[in-house]
């Protein structure tokens, strides 16, 4: 049982950052800390789950996955009460007389430093449940049910695009030069964040103009599916101002730009610095992985990324463990907080790992093609390390 | 009488027969014509097994397949109209007959108009 129930954990903290948004003032700071906080320490007080228990019920599993929309959605409608004036469909008065507390004081007691916490808790969530879990479902491409309810998760974060570029690209390209979102050795996470921005966004483009042109369709047509996924977000970006004007816009922009920089971020250190020879099947080497037990449930078994590239159709559930695989030195959200704060120090910790994953795991192709990304890296130690290889 | 041939088997099993090497296996339901093969031994080639890179393309010579992704993004309108099918992205609805490697599709150009049409359907990765 607790193996279907640790997928529920991820929902939790949804709940997390509407409690803390409704709440207001320092609450609002209440889903950032509480996913980091537990994610970390849980990550480091629990370890490793390697266990590959096979589910007689999927069927759960997936109902699971279909939470987020309304429990996103919930979460958008309690920003954009709290950036706007007005009741929004009297739910003010309605939490006042069941819960007896005061939303509209709640409301006066933001500043801006509160809705800093706010958007960058809501920006988390968009990313952790949205992108996470529209990342799982835009892998069902047969399913079109799965498909729309995962575009409009992904265009939360502005990136419905990534249910093309993903599976077309990035699955492709992986850990080759070719690829934008594998961060190259000795790129930084900022400099990462902006290449990988620009040029997922371009193979979009192109993956989609050449699928129209294949099917003889025109561009500007609701076929386009690269203009219809920035027709959903769009869409929100409306329904945000009509609710909350200006500052609704403003507020949900900022949470979904900062849900952008998480998906990139966990890119950055998903691929960082492996190389692949672009006419060899990608293996599970080719990905850094963790078994990281809160990682792994509260994110879907993305963490258990060494086989989802390996065999990019599985689903979440079937993800096996890859001992061997290359491993992550920390959990996601740990992963994730170096990234951002300390972008060079988590570049430096890596180098030794990359060396390792030279000596351990690559062939001799890849050898050859890691000694010139060493050499190309700019890093001392990289390059010192190159003359030997 | 062909439906009687293609139809998928009480166990949900199918058929694919594979030009011009005569390999022939069972898929099972749920299994890609790619999976299946791999399980086996046999030496299809692949690479991203997500339907991106083409590797594993092949040409459907018999029978219906289910699709998983859209080929329209990786595959040319040419490809398409010559039923080049991604093995990797193929459930076959009964059972099928493919044609694989465009090298050694030469050999049955001359037998087998459509493993020729297959061939110059498909341009050398
Ligand atoms: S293995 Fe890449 S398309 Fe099938």
């Amino acid at each position: 049982m607790s193996h279907y129930l640790r997928f529920l954990g991820v929902h939790g903290f949804v709940l997390a950052t509407v409690a803390g948004i409704a709440l207001g003032g320092a609450w609002m700071w209440l889903g950032v800390a509480a996913i980091y906080g537990v994610m970390i320490a849980g990550d480091e007080l629990i370890g490793d789950d390697f266990s590959e228990p096979a589910y007689a019920h999927p069927r759960l599993l997936d109902a699971t996955l279909y939470l987020a929309p309304p429990l996103l959605a919930l979460l958008c409608f309690v920003m954009a009460w709290h950036a706007g004036s007005g009741d929004l469909f009297g739910a003010g008065a309605g939490v006042q007389a069941t819960l007896g507390v005061d939303p509209c004081a709640a409301r006066a007691a933001h500043g801006p430093l509160h809705w800093l916490g706010g958007i960058l808790s809501a920006g988390l969530t968009f990313a952790a449940v949205g992108t996470n879990i529209g990342h799982e479902l835009t892998h069902r491409t047969t399913d079109r049910g799965a498909m729309l309810a995962g575009r409009w998760l992904l265009a939360l974060t502005f990136d419905a695009e990534f249910a093309i570029e993903h599976v077309y690209g990035h699955h492709r390209r992986l850990a080759t030069p070719a690829d934008p979102a594998t961060a190259r050795r000795g790129e930084q996470f900022y400099a990462f964040l902006a290449r990988s921005v620009v040029g997922q966004t371009r193979s979009a483009c192109e993956l989609e103009r050449g699928r129209l042109e294949t099917l003889g369709l025109g561009t500007w047509t609701l076929h386009n599916r690269y203009l219809g996924g920035w027709l959903m977000s769009a869409a929100i970006v409306a329904a945000f101002g009509l609710a909350a004007g200006l500052a609704g816009v403003a507020v949900f922009v900022l949470a979904g730009l900062a849900g952008r920089s998480v998906l990139e971020a966990v890119n950055y250190f998903e691929h960082y610095g492996l190389v692949r020879d672009p006419d060899a099947p990608i293996e599970p080497r080719h990905s850094w992985n963790s078994n990281k037990a809160l990682s792994n449930a509260v994110l879907f078994n993305l963490a258990r990324h060494s086989h989802h590239h390996a065999a990019g159709d599985a689903k979440f559930w079937q993800l096996r463990a890859y001992r061997d695989a290359p491993t992550l030195p920390y959990g996601y959200l740990t992963s994730m907080l170096l990234v951002y704060v300390a972008p060079g120090w988590y570049r430096d910790r890596m180098t030794p790992l990359v060396l390792e994953w030279d000596r351990r795991h690559a062939d001799a192709t890849e050898r050859r093609l890691a000694a010139a990304a060493n050499r190309a890296s700019g890093l001392p130690s990289l390059q010192l390390a190159a003359q030997g290889q | 009488m062909f439906g009687k041939l293609f139809t998928r088997s009480a166990s949900g099993r199918a058929t694919v027969h594979v030009e011009p090497f005569g390999w022939t296996f069972e898929v099972e339901a749920g299994q890609t014509i790619l999976q299946a093969a791999l399980a086996r031994g046999l030496p299809w080639p692949s690479r991203c097994r997500v339907g991106s890179c083409t590797t594993c393309r092949c040409c459907l010579l018999a029978g219906d397949v289910r699709t998983l992704t859209d080929a329209s993004y990786v595959l040319s309108r040419e490809q398409l109209a010559n039923r080049v099918i991604l093995a990797c992205q193929s459930q076959p609805r009964g059972s099928v007959r493919v044609h694989l490697d465009r090298a050694a599709a030469t050999l049955r150009r001359d037998a087998d108009p459509s493993a020729a049409a297959a061939d110059a359907s498909v341009p050398a990765a």
